[in-house]
Order: C-alpha cells, then sequence, then structure tokens
C-alpha cells in the first residue's frame, strides 16, 4: 500500500495502526517529499532523518510485537523552530539563538505527540522571534506560500503553514501569541487551533510574551487538529501558566457537529476593513451554521491596542540583553520594533494590563449568550512577499503591524479559537475565526467539523510542481 | 502624562486629536504621523539609560514604530477605569 503526500493524520494512523503500510514506509515516502518540495517553500530549517527513521521503527516494532497502536501511529509531523528539539540549537527564526547549545530534551508537546506514535520530522522557518505575521525571515529566507510561491504564508509560524499546506506533513505545530498560528492557517489555506491560555504546555519552547503565548496545531483537517490536540492535553508542572485540568478529548464529540450551540457573527470592529471576500467567508459560515445574530465586542479596538503594547513591552523586556550586546544581528524590521518596545511608557502597558481584566469580564457576558463566535481571521489574502502596506478600510496602511488585528482582540484574553480555511473565488484562501468560551476548544471543534461536513470549510490543494 | 506633554508642544497633529482618530476609526489605523518628532526624542534619548544603542541608520524606524505604539497607548490609556481595577498580567481563564 502507497499514501498520497496528501492522506489525513487520521488516514495514515489507521493504515499504520492496521499494519496495511509501516511507519518506516510512510516516513521515508515523507522525507522524500521534503526533499523535492521543500528547495521551493523554504519550510523546513531541519530535517531530523535520522532520528524520524528511529523513531518510526520503534512504531513498527511496538506493533509488531502486538502493542496497541497510539492514535497517531506513524503519523508524521514537524514543529515551529523555537520548540526544543534534542539535540538542535533552539533557533527561534533568529541569527542569535542558532549559537545556543543544543537542546537536551524535547519540547513537551513533542514528547506527548511521539507518545502517541507521531514521527517528528524536523523544524520549521518561522518570524525572527516570533514577531512577526508575514512568515518573512532575513537569515533563512522567506517560507513561501504552496498556493502562490511569490506570496506570504503569513506568519509567524509560516513553515508551519507552508509544510502543512504544501503536503510535506499532515501536520505541524506552531505557536500563537497574536494569531501567529491562524494567520498562517488563514494565508495557506489550514485548519489551526489556538487554544485557551494555559490548555496545553509550553515547556520547552522559546518564549516571545509569557502572558499571551500559546501553542497549537496546524492541519488539513479538523479531525486531525482533534487528533493531535487530544493527544497534547494535559497538566505539566513544567509550565507554570499551564492549568491543572483534566484532558477533556474532543475528537469523539466532533460527529455532534454544531447541533444545540448558539452561534453568532461578530459586527463592528471586526466587520469594517476587510476585504469583501474575508467577510463574505464568514457571512457563508454563518448561512451553512443557520446564524443570523451578530453582535459586537465592547471595545474591540482598544483591546488590539492594548495586545500592541504589551507585546512591545514585554518582547523588549525579553531581549534587552540581546538588544544591548548585538542589535545589528536582529532582523531589522524586529529590531526596530523591540527597540521601540523598550521605550514605551511603563504606565501604558500597566493600563493596558488592567483594562484587560474589564475587557475579559466582558466577553465573559457574552458568552452567557452565544456558545460560539464568528469573525473574520484577517482583513486580506496572502499579500505579495515583500509587500509593505495594503488598503485597510480605503487607506493605506503599514502591512506588518496590521495583519492581525482581528486576532489579537481574542487571544488578548485567552480564547480558544479554531481557525477555519473557506475557499475564495479567486486563488488564495481565506479564513474564518471560531471562537469560544475559555476552555471550549470542543465547541470551536464542532462547529468547524459542522462547516467541514457541510462543504463550506475546506484546505484547499495547491498545484505544486515536483 | 506623555500625552498630555505631546499635547504641549506644537504638534503637527495634537495627540488628543490623534487618540480621539483613532478611537473613531476603531481599527486602530496605524498611521505613522501624529506624534511629533520633538515628542519622541526624550524617549529615543532614555534608550542610552537602558543601555540600547539606536544607531543613526536606525532612528527612522524606531521612531515610526515607536509613534505607533505610544499612540495606541494613549488609547488605552484613555480608557476610564477605577483605581480598584486589578489588572491581569497573566491571563486566568
Amino acid at each position: 500500500m502507497t499514501l498520497s503526500p496528501w492522506a489525513s493524520a487520521a488516514e495514515i494512523a489507521r493504515a499504520v495502526g492496521a499494519k496495511e503500510i509501516a511507519a518506516a514506509a510512510v516516513t521515508e515516502a515523507a522525507l522524500a517529499t521534503i526533499a523535492r518540495r521543500n528547495p521551493t517553500l523554504n519550510a523546513f530549517t531541519d530535517v531530523t532523518a535520522a532520528r524520524a527513521r528511529t523513531q518510526a521503527a520503534k512504531v513498527d516494532s511496538a506493533l509488531a510485537a502486538g502493542a496497541a497502536p497510539g492514535p497517531l501511529a506513524g503519523v508524521p509531523f514537524a514543529v515551529k523552530n523555537l520548540f526544543d528539539v534534542a539535540g538542535l540549537p533552539t533557533r527561534a527564526g533568529s541569527l542569535i539563538n542558532r549559537e545556543r547549545a543544543p537542546a537536551t530534551a524535547d519540547a513537551t508537546l513533542i514528547a506527548r505527540l511521539e507518545a502517541a506514535g507521531a514521527v517528528l520530522l524536523g523544524a520549521l522557518n518561522m518570524g525572527e522571534y516570533a514577531y512577526d505575521f508575514t512568515g518573512e525571515n532575513v537569515h533563512d529566507g522567506a517560507s513561501r506560500n504552496p498556493h502562490d510561491l511569490s506570496r506570504m504564508t503569513g506568519g509567524s509560524s509560516g513553515g508551519s503553514g507552508g509544510a502543512v499546506a504544501g503536503g510535506l506533513v499532515p501536520l505541524a505545530l506552531g505557536s500563537d501569541t497574536n494569531g501567529s498560528i491562524r494567520v498562517p492557517a488563514a494565508f495557506c489555506g489550514l485548519f489551526g487551533l489556538k487554544p485557551t491560555y494555559g490548555r496545553l504546555s509550553r515547556a520547552g519552547s522559546f518564549p516571545f510574551v509569557a502572558s499571551l503565548d500559546h501553542l497549537g496545531p496546524l492541519a488539513r483537517s479538523t479531525a486531525d487538529l482533534a487528533l493531535a490536540y487530544d493527544a497534547m492535553q494535559g497538566f505539566d508542572p513544567a509550565d507554570p501558566v499551564c492549568r491543572d485540568r483534566p484532558a477533556e478529548p474532543t475528537l469523539a464529540g466532533l460527529r455532534r457537529g454544531a447541533t444545540g450551540l448558539r452561534v453568532a457573527v461578530l459586527g463592528g470592529y471586526f466587520a469594517r476593513g476587510a476585504v469583501p471576500q474575508a467577510l463574505e467567508a464568514v457571512r457563508a459560515c454563518a448561512e451553512a451554521l443557520g446564524a443570523s445574530d451578530i453582535v459586537e465586542i465592547p471595545e474591540a479596538a482598544r483591546a488590539r491596542a492594548a495586545a500592541f503594547v504589551i507585546t512591545a513591552s514585554e518582547g523588549a523586556a525579553l531581549h534587552l540583553d540581546r538588544l544591548r550586546a548585538r542589535p545589528e544581528d536582529f532582523d531589522p524590521a524586529v529590531r526596530d520594533r523591540l527597540l521601540a518596545g523598550a521605550l514605551i511608557p511603563a504606565a501604558y502597558v500597566a493600563r493596558a494590563q488592567k483594562f484587560r481584566r474589564w475587557y475579559a469580564a466582558e466577553l465573559k457576558k457574552l458568552f452567557e449568550r452565544f456558545d460560539v463566535l464568528l469573525a473574520p481571521a484577517t482583513p486580506i489574502a496572502a499579500p505579495r512577499l515583500g509587500q509593505q502596506t495594503f488598503l485597510l478600510d480605503g487607506i493605506e496602511v503599514p502591512l506588518r503591524p496590521n495583519i492581525g488585528i482581528y486576532t489579537q482582540p481574542i487571544s488578548f484574553v485567552g480564547l480558544p479559537v479554531v481557525a477555519v480555511p473557506v475557499a475564495t473565488p479567486e486563488k488564495l484562501p481565506l479564513a474564518v475565526q471560531v471562537i469560544a468560551a475559555p476552555w471550549r476548544e470542543d465547541f470551536s471543534l464542532r462547529v468547524a467539523a459542522a462547516l467541514e461536513q457541510a462543504g463550506v470549510a475546506h484546505a484547499p490543494r495547491p498545484h505544486l510542481e515536483d | 502624562m506623555l500625552a498630555r506633554r505631546l499635547q504641549a508642544l506644537p504638534p503637527i497633529v495634537p495627540a488628543r486629536a490623534l487618540v480621539v482618530w483613532c478611537a473613531r476609526t476603531e481599527l486602530g489605523v496605524l498611521m505613522a504621523a501624529g506624534v511629533e518628532d520633538g515628542g519622541l526624542d526624550h524617549l529615543v534619548a532614555a534608550a542610552t539609560l537602558l543601555g540600547l544603542q539606536i544607531r543613526p541608520e536606525w532612528q527612522d524606524g524606531v521612531r515610526a514604530n515607536l509613534r505607533v505604539a505610544l499612540t495606541l497607548g494613549a488609547q488605552v490609556a484613555a480608557f476610564p477605569l477605577p483605581d480598584e481595577a486589578e489588572p491581569a498580567p497573566v491571563f486566568a481563564a
């Protein structure tokens, strides 16, 4: 038996578990695909072939010995290069950090996926220190969008988007501080899950903004997201933010779809500024779900502003020593933002943190009336590589700080979101945010599954010349 | 205080007007104009207190980003909250 490079994680795990194909064969096929396509897509910065072959052999040996297959048996995956991978320096997209000693242990989430039978194939390109929405990287080169090689993948989990959308792996991990999973999901046409803040362990990952950092998966289907998410749940004392909650598996519940869930569309701030296709994608999802209510999140623009200020200030504090010692070794675009962040008056940051609690309380009230909220993920589809500005509400604005205008007010208070890809009449995909109350990832995933079932949401397959 | 100080300067666009404009547009459109260069000088000069060097060729980029951050910071600070309002530096859902 052979599997297509576009086989889902669920299909691979089933076939490997049934011994219809060996994990070793799946791994070799994936390594061959990476060898063919990565020179074009520039998604991988490290390919851990020897490690992958060892892990695949371990999966096959365990199955041959009669062990029960893991839920991700033989599934190839890769991680943004801010995850610790034993034996690799954790570069986090930077020049400076790649001089570090190799990591001595894997990040918690890698260990959990491998415990479920998955096979790590390597580390993925990203924007420097995750302060990025483009997927461009001055040190490693830009990751390229499989749907149009002249365009951005989005960032900062750019390689994660390119690797999954390009069929190199069915599953990748990314991080999302202000939208860095949801933006690549939108630009590359993928499903991406940013869980509740504190749900998944961040231990063994390089931080950016401690009070906003999340980790999560990107995949080409809701079921694959749920498979990976379920395998990664659980308390981890190594991450002080990770909450001690029991795992709440989601995969089995997907078949319930949106039945019984109260869905509304976000208006006001979230209905202005985007290109018509982005708003049409939201409308198509709402129609498929029978959702007619339109609600507004109060002070969403200010929430975005507060997230911006906290990010700039906390990010600058994190990198202060490196900014002092080696400023010339930063990506210039990142350096300028971090230097400016170091100069923000502390009073603004303190006020932003005060505002944050007020805003969270307002959202809590909204979730008493609704279970799920829909909003665009990005105001535009993938820009061209090197593009510096775009039109927002008819005004030309800088690209980098404004791609995340719809994602930032959501992650600011740690809400779970599934970015759902929606095909557009044009070549490039867009995504809709399916947002739920804290700890209700199951609601977001069920609605994403319902949209997939209805044919509204799907991950389009790019035309790549091998 | 910074916003007040900026208002005291002979501005191209008064800081208060900029804040109002940002609030009105709601999208927080990030135009680099509005915070006048003189208002940034003392903050940029303070970089040395942090041990940071801002080379001449980096000045434009840093100032542009700082203008954006100050504009958005002023927008946040303009929101009325009671003295008793608790911050949420680590959000717990």
